[in-house]
């Protein structure tokens, strides 16, 4: 008798999941019906009222605002437009809640700490090998392999014909997106006229005609450059990019100790691999403002790349200098956008030929502009240091394929030269070249320099004036010596040759790296700045 | 044949209770199931879910079946077991696991919808010390409770009719 009921039971189970199912499948099919019709009757009013345009782009500008109906038809416009930039991939919508759940669940808690539970400790003849390239370790402590007493590896080469900044100075420095050297070399590719702005900055400051930068994309860029310091860790576990687990010693933290307002101003979004918590909390800045606190009246462009346009960032950069009250010094870093892929170009340059890079480029150098002009005018000009430099070197998209397609020696995605301006006050310095071949990792180190200040530290880079004569990088990019071969690629050839024996070696130093960013070995949890 | 008929017919007449809350707890856990899909579409994105039709039917397919499932071995524990006891036990487990799924849904829909994204790695490094679960104190999310509490209520309902039932007829 049970078994009958069961029976039933099941089967009326069954029915009604048919009947549920036929009803999805019914609904689904009449609903694309109807959009198929509604598409048609679509195309035909597009094609008698020529309202084709694909693309929304709204601004809020004073009369939208002052506007009720506008405006809100602008936010309306705004969240659709946002909406689309947010999730690209529809597919995500049907995926197991529960699956993505207990997945990331278990990359983030379990699987990305078994990867690097165990301490990786590297052998004397390595650590020898990074001492002749000039990475000291375990110097100071075995748990934080880095930490060296001083910026010098040996004080006695300490440089005095070198650029001074006084302590309280203030720094402005500038990261220009994927900004290779060779984009400013138009004796080489022949397009005048894209970066006027940045090339008469260039005139008026001191610059490292050589710097190559030591890592890609911006993150790992700003972090070896503010941090001095080589990220590996790959951001992808388990499909999700993972935010920065460790702490590093980035210039803000030591300018603090020096009562320096630290400002980061960039076109990217706050958020990114929770960017704006690393800076924030651990890393020494009073204030962060990416896409999210600059983007009212730029969201809807947000479709064309990622953040909001350059000259909304250097806008931005100059009211906020306009409202500081400078009873403090300040370190403001800005980072670009327009010259990402998919590239936004406000400005077209006249000769770009179609090719989006260059008006990224050339909208970026507009923007930096506006900026340097207000500078030169603004009661910062005598006080302040200006760097120009770029994230990393331009990556592999198709347009710069397309651009240096005719100069194929100097195609080097990824890692290349990059500019490194500094304008001193008052012009001082103007026209003077460093030609040591350097890193961006040596940028942190060189400012300290600059400024007289030495620290215990756990930078990875070295003082351009002092030291980095006494380790140089070879032609390609990479380090003469065999510890950081990551520091660089081998020229443009990015495939390796290893035995054995070299393999594993490589493995383990990439294990080394990887366990100190995981268990946040950078930098001692209790460490405080102390300067000398 | 028509003995069995007859049987069948008695049966369904007899235990016709028990029988609709099965077919109300099927339907209820694939409407469950395949809203919280529809409304992250409607509600949380730009596409339509015809823009995503086929992943959407075969996920829908996918419910019907757990539905299927799921209603069918409660409603079979429920004409099987005859200690009371094992069937509260049996109901409480079924709750707890229907409410873990309704947290994990909810949050993960709140994630969508505010973030952008499912839960992950970025959400759990972000989850206890900053700002990413703060959606959850928005007014949008007074939806995703009432969500939460409707289908807890509607399940336990349902169980519970179902436990009274086959009590008493045991």
């Amino acid at each position: 008798m049970k078994l009958k009921l069961a029976l039933v039971i099941i089967s009326v189970n069954c029915a009604v999941c048919l009947v549920a199912g036929v009803f999805v499948y019914s609904v689904a099919s009449l609903g694309g019906l109807i959009r198929d019709r509604s598409r048609e009757a679509h195309k035909l009013a597009e094609k008698n009222t020529d309202a084709g345009k694909k693309t929304v782009d709204i601004k809020l500008d004073k009369k939208t605002l002052m506007d009720r109906e506008k405006t809100f038809a602008a936010a309306r416009t705004i969240k659709e437009s946002y909406s689309k930039v947010k999730t690209g991939n529809p597919q995500v919508y049907t995926r197991l809640p529960e699956r993505e759940f207990f997945q990331s669940l278990y990359n983030f808690y379990f699987l990305s700490r078994l990867l690097s539970s165990k301490e990786v400790m590297l052998d004397d003849n390595t650590v020898e090998e990074f001492r002749l390239g000039g990475t000291l370790l375990y110097s100071m402590d075995k748990k934080y392999p880095f930490m060296k007493k001083s910026i010098y590896l040996d004080r006695s080469r300490k440089s005095h014909n070198k650029p001074n900044i006084r302590v309280g100075t203030n720094i402005v420095i500038i990261f220009v997106e994927s900004l290779s050297q060779f984009f400013l070399r138009d004796d080489i590719h022949g397009v005048k006229g894209i970066f006027p702005n940045i090339k008469e900055m260039e005139r008026e400051s001191f610059a490292f005609s050589d710097m190559y930068n030591s890592s890609y994309p911006t993150l790992k860029g700003l972090i070896a450059a503010l941090g001095s310091a080589i990220y590996l860790l790959d951001e992808e576990v388990g499909g999700t990019r993972i935010p920065v687990p460790c702490r590093f010693l980035f210039l803000p933290n030591i300018l603090k100790k020096l009562d320096y307002t630290n400002i980061h101003i960039q076109a990217g979004s706050e958020r990114f691999i929770g960017m704006k918590n690393l800076f924030i909390e651990r890393e020494g800045y009073d204030y962060f403002y990416g896409s999210e606190s600059l983007a009212l009246d730029n969201i809807s462009r947000l479709e064309r790349g990622f953040g909001v346009d350059d000259e909304k960032v250097f806008d931005y950069a100059i009211e906020w200098l306009e409202k500081y009250p400078a009873k403090r010094p300040f370190l403001l870093t800005i980072s670009t956008i327009n010259s990402h892929p998919p590239y936004k170009g406000s400005y077209k340059h006249p000769d770009a030929g179609g090719n989006p890079m260059i008006n990224g480029f050339y909208s970026t150098d507009k923007a930096f502009g506006k900026f340097w002009n207000f500078f030169k005018k603004s009661k910062f000009n005598g006080n302040t240091v200006v760097i120009l430099t770029a994230d990393h070197a331009m990556g592999n998209s198709n347009e710069y394929t397309a651009f240096v397609k005719n100069f194929e020696e100097h195609y080097r995605p990824f890692f290349d030269n990059i500019p490194c301006f500094i304008y001193f006050p008052g012009g001082a310095w103007k026209g003077v070249k460093n030609n040591t071949p350097c890193f961006s990792l040596d940028l942190t180190p060189t400012i300290l320099e600059m400024m007289n200040l030495d620290l215990a530290n756990p930078f990875m880079g070295l003082s351009i004036f002092s030291e980095r004569p006494y380790y140089k990088r070879d032609k390609s990019g990479g380090q003469k010596s065999a510890g950081n071969k990551s520091e660089g690629q081998k020229g443009q050839d990015l495939s390796m040759k290893m035995d054995a024996q070299q393999f594993e070696k490589a493995k383990k130093i990439l294990g080394f790296y990887l366990n100190t960013y995981r268990e946040d070995r950078i930098l001692p949890k209790d460490y405080k700045v102390q300067l000398y | 044949m028509k003995a069995l008929l007859d049987d069948i017919k008695s049966l369904i007449f007899e235990n016709k209770k028990l029988i609709m809350y099965g077919g109300a707890l099927t339907l209820v856990l694939a409407l469950y199931f395949i809203s919280w899909h529809f409304t992250i579409i409607t509600f949380g994105s730009f596409y339509s879910v015809l823009d995503v039709a086929d992943s959407f039917l075969k996920r829908t397919n996918y419910y019907l079946l757990e539905s299927f499932l799921f209603a069918s071995i409660a409603c079979i524990v429920m004409i099987a077991v005859r200690k009371p006891l094992i069937k509260r036990i049996f109901i409480g487990l079924f709750l707890a696991i229907f409410a873990c799924s309704e947290i994990i849904r909810m949050v993960d829909w709140g994630a969508l919808y505010f973030m952008g994204n499912h839960i992950d790695s970025n959400f759990w490094a972000h989850a206890f010390y900053t700002d990413g679960l703060v959606f959850l104190i928005a007014k949008e999310s007074i939806a995703l409770y009432v969500a939460v509490i409707l289908f807890f209520s509607a399940i336990f309902f349902i169980l519970k009719k179902m436990y009274l039932i086959s009590n008493a007829e045991n």
